[in-house]
């Protein structure tokens, strides 16, 4: 694979979020507001780079059979490090914002499941853009789950009010079940637009197999009639 | 056997180079991360003491209570700041700082830490101005002198010029006599919140009483 599909692959294709289905405590817990949901995912695309490529480093001398709990030593490794430099460097209201979701990202599914599915297999080079891809595309669709659940819950977009009577807006949207419904309606438009455009190239768009459709009647995804 | 062997030296292996990478980085930010921490709750006391503040001592302490002095380019006292927390937030343990003058008239009241519920408990605890969509186009005096004033927060400006040295804060409405009685107006929907703040600030207010010799004016 070249290095620029890599690097995008994260991005939009395989989006940790919207497609593959990773990682899904730290978004509904981290996309209550834009600004949360773009630090996190700012410490998650560092975090995930540097595990990604120290992983790839270290593929030949870790075995197979203890190949988890290295790969978590690894990550809590690069998350305390953060956490330590932030402390000594970043600025206060970063760090108070980050402060309880920086310890999340050690046990973040996305981070373990690059480095099992992606950085064990590949040179550190490719695992490094692969991380910052996917860190990307992670922080890209955190980032729009938390303007849209902000913008219900208060009527502010990072912080800046668009509807100042709204102070005390939608509150169901900044708590997990208002996630749920948002993180719902973005997979349901994602799926549309694949649909879609799958339809326009004359293909018929085959749903990932986890999803398990030959059992379900319900949405019709994929089928001719969607 | 040797399987296991090779199994457990590799694990040891990365474990003691991850130990070792996080103990350098840990003694080498030790310093900056003392100082930003200082600097911060600096900072935060900043806001509650008058402008004139040159100094901030931290002065004999116990019970749960941090006392701070905040002295003047001569050295003399002109003010203090009190840190204390209470564990019964609705979110664990809120942390607060009240700044007050010789004579116990508390200057503000800060929620330093807190772990409340965004959007409810948090009312109670945030000082934050709104800041409109709007503004980025149009930038008034308000919007470039905001920094160095303490945001409104109902709930915690209703302790403003009641005195540690009167009786126990509790909620209703504030009256004329407030030496006597101090009255505080909680937020509604917050109350679980407001009443940790409260109790913090009856547990700063007993121990100034026994630490301090206010002034009498």
């Amino acid at each position: 694979m070249s290095a620029f599909k890599t690097f995008t692959n994260g991005i939009w294709k395989e989006n940790p979020v919207f497609i593959l289905l990773l990682g899904m405590c730290p978004t509904l817990a981290t996309s209550s507001s834009a600004k949360n949901a773009i630090y996190m995912g700012m410490a998650t695309t560092f975090v995930l780079a540097c595990s990604n490529f120290v992983v790839s480093c270290f593929k030949r001398i870790i075995p197979d059979k203890v190949r988890i709990p290295c790969f978590i030593v690894i990550i809590a490794t690069f998350v305390t490090i953060v956490q330590f430099l932030m402390e000594a460097y970043a600025p206060a209201a970063l760090v108070k914002a980050l402060g309880i979701y920086l310890p999340l990202i050690t046990v973040n599914c996305i981070v373990l499941g690059r480095a099992e599915a992606f950085a064990s297999k590949h040179n550190p080079f490719l695992s490094l853009l692969d991380g910052i891809g996917m860190g990307l595309g992670f922080t890209l669709a955190l980032t729009a789950l938390g303007a849209v659940r902000e913008f219900f819950a208060s009527g502010t977009i990072f912080e800046l009010s668009i509807i100042p009577a709204w102070n005390d807006g939608f509150k169901l949207f900044s708590y997990a079940p208002g996630a749920f419904i948002v993180l719902g309606a973005f997979l349901a438009g994602i799926n549309y637009l694949k649909i879609r455009s799958a339809a326009k190239e004359g293909k018929t768009y085959e749903p990932p197999a986890e999803l398990n459709c030959a059992t379900c009647n319900i949405c019709h995804i994929g089928s001719k009639k969607a | 056997m040797k399987e296991i062997l090779k199994l457990t030296l590799s694990l040891t292996l990365i474990c003691a180079i991850a130990g070792a990478a996080l103990a350098f980085v840990s003694q080498k930010t030790d310093g900056p991360r003392k100082k930003a921490r200082l600097a911060q709750r600096n900072a935060k006391m900043k806001l509650l003491l008058p402008e004139e503040t040159a100094k901030i001592q931290e002065s004999p302490t116990g019970n749960g209570v941090t006392f701070f002095e905040a002295r003047d380019n001569t050295g003399k006292v002109i003010a203090y700041c009190a840190e204390s927390s209470d564990p019964n937030g609705f979110g664990g343990e809120v942390k607060v700082l009240v700044g007050f003058n010789l004579n116990g008239a508390i200057r503000g009241v800060l929620v330093s830490e807190n772990s409340e519920t965004p959007g409810i408990g948090s009312r109670a605890c945030n000082r934050e101005t709104p800041k409109s969509f709007w503004s980025l186009f149009q930038k008034t005096e308000d919007d470039t002198n905001r920094e160095n004033v303490l945001p409104p927060n109902s709930y915690l400006d209703s302790y403003n010029n009641c005195r540690l040295t009167g009786g126990e804060f509790q909620f209703g409405i504030p009256s004329p006599e407030q030496d006597t009685n101090n009255y505080v107006m909680p937020i509604t929907g917050a109350t679980i919140s407001s009443t940790a703040i409260r109790n913090a600030v009856n547990r700063i207010a007993s121990e100034a009483k026994n630490r301090i010799s206010f002034t009498q004016e």
